[in-house]
């Protein structure tokens, strides 16, 4: 994964001084502040001028609260803050893109760059089928309007002078989902959308967004409602590469958490009934607790959407646990929980960035806290699941025979999974799918450089196997 | 050469996890004299002239430490 940048920075600024003063109850007063403190007056603006910075930030908080921005364009912040506070939503899409930070940047272009040795072939030009490529000044030069894409001037150029330049969320999304508007403006296709978060990762303005839980959690938590945290496995090292789970629970309970429960230990009983289904199956399953992988196989690749395991993920196994006096907060590290949170009766979804900037709000060191013990503990094999192929792991520990089942996985799901998927169903019987490169560690929510969180999730593991 | 990367979880938030990330990467096996400490909270990101995340050098305080800026104080120790 790639170290963080400014985006991340910004965004991770905006929720903790969000978190604080909404623990402090001094939101409503303070939330018009916010905007300036993250681009102050001596700041060197992103964009034109910190007052355009500003307004960025104000729309990027409208959507925090799942109001929608332009609406509440000429809104007052005590009145968007009271719409907020009485429950008001726009039920905005759980991923979009924000049109004032998008760029508008160039669609997929070929460009001539300066290693144009303007060589007397010019095989570039020679071999353009539409003829779009002159020779100004010895240089190539591609006529854009003309040009219909087809590449092969960069396959010609004996210096490899031609790029290709494509638009870095297009470039991200591995199911062509980002689509332009007659003013270039990047566009979701919800329709083929997986919710797997590259493009909020990938987009170098910034301009993916997505809708948050964060303050109403912190509103449930400060009510002193009942509220249970459930700890993906992914959690390891996230908020702290020192801290463990019984230190976490203790934070957890400082801001307010009345149970922290493991997620593993439902884990397990997904892993369990996963290996007595392949077993009555007898092969061709695909896992089915990545939601992301879930909506991939539904919207892109519907053929195999039989094959889908019909057991259900940890935390859908949760929601059936959930006592009538708790609300259930599930703490992960991707997008697309918080839309299958709304199929398991759980409540609320927090990514790691969202509970660190809580934590980070509150001053609390989760590594100089003291140890609870967490009020449902995991097993090591739900643990497991955090990691690319520690499902199969956790499932072939189940089977009674596992060497009668062939197992593969994906690690990631990229933009040429569409073709090799078929082979790959053809030739095994149970295949763990991950969106996510490393798996839930490499998640697009994770604070944590998943070469760590692999290490310290390793080394947990082994202490508790 | 003393460094002190702060861990707490502001600044492990902010970047603070990627420094120790790059260290563990390149620096900690290349021979060179490198002392790493993982402190927790050092407590300058409350400071008002201070932002996350912070690195202390040979007692020398950092702040605003990217990856980038980590490098470079590395380079000139």
């Amino acid at each position: 994964m790639a170290y963080i940048t400014e985006i991340e920075i910004i965004k991770r600024k905006i929720l903790t001084l969000l978190s604080k003063k909404m623990f402090e109850g001094t939101l409503r007063e303070e939330i018009r502040d916010i905007s300036e403190k993250i681009s102050p007056d001596r700041a060197q603006p992103f964009r034109c001028c910190v007052y355009h910075d500003r307004e960025i930030t104000n729309d990027r908080i409208k959507i925090v609260l799942n109001l929608d921005h332009k609406k509440y364009k000429n809104v007052s912040w005590a009145e968007t803050y009271d719409d907020f506070f009485e429950g008001q939503t726009d039920n905005l899409p759980i991923l979009s893109v924000l049109e004032e930070a998008c760029n508008g940047c160039p669609q997929q272009r070929y460009y001539v760059t300066e290693a144009c040795q303007h060589c007397l072939a010019h095989p570039c030009a020679l071999n353009c089928p539409k003829d779009v490529i002159t020779i100004e000044n010895g240089r190539a030069k591609i006529d854009q309007d003309e040009c219909i894409e087809c590449g092969l001037c960069v396959k010609n150029c004996p210096f490899n002078a031609i790029i290709q330049v494509n638009r870095p969320c297009e470039n991200a999304c591995p199911v062509d989902a980002i689509q332009t508007d007659e003013q270039g403006i990047a566009r979701i296709d919800y329709d083929r959308c997986i919710l797997c978060g590259r493009c909020l990762t990938g987009c170098p303005f910034g301009a993916v967004v997505e809708r948050s839980d964060m303050l109403k959690v912190i509103r449930e938590l400060t009510e002193g409602k009942k509220l249970t945290a459930l700890l993906a496995p992914s959690i390891v090292a996230q908020f702290s590469v020192k801290a463990t789970v019984p230190e976490l629970t203790t934070a957890l309970k400082q801001i307010g958490f009345d149970k922290v429960y493991e997620l593993a230990s439902y884990a397990a009983i997904t892993a369990e009934q996963e290996a007595r289904e392949l077993e009555g199956k007898k092969g061709k399953l695909l896992s089915s607790c990545c939601p992301s992988w879930v909506y991939y196989i539904e919207k892109i690749l519907p053929d195999f959407r039989e094959n889908i395991s019909l057991t259900p993920s940890p935390m859908k196994v949760a929601g059936a646990d959930k006592k009538s006096d708790e609300l259930l907060v599930f703490i992960g590290p991707c997008i697309s929980k918080k839309q299958e949170a709304e199929e398991s009766n759980i409540d609320y979804v927090l990514t790691y960035e969202e509970l660190a900037s809580m934590l980070a709000a509150r001053d609390i060191d989760v590594s100089l806290c003291e140890e609870t013990v967490p009020d449902m503990a995991g097993d090591y094999r739900g643990w497991l699941f955090a990691k690319s192929g520690g499902l199969t792991e956790a499932v072939q520990n189940f089977l009674a025979a596992p060497e009668e089942f062939d197992v593969d996985k994906v690690d990631g799901i990229d933009s040429g999974l569409e073709r090799r998927l078929g082979k790959l169903v053809n030739d095994v019987d149970f295949i763990e799918g991950m969106a996510c490169e490393n798996g839930c560690i490499g998640g697009p929510c994770t604070v944590t450089n998943p070469r760590i969180t692999k290490k310290k999730l390793a080394d947990f593991i082994e202490k508790i196997r | 050469m003393k460094i002190r990367i702060c861990l707490g979880t502001c600044c492990h938030l902010m970047g603070g996890s990627d420094l120790y990330s790059y260290f563990e990467e390149h620096c900690e096996k290349n021979g060179r004299d490198f002392e790493l400490e993982t402190p927790s909270c050092l407590d300058y990101c409350n400071r008002a002239d201070y932002e996350a995340p912070i690195v202390e050098v040979d007692g020398e305080i950092y702040d605003r430490v990217t990856v980038e800026k980590f490098k470079k104080i590395l380079e000139q120790g």
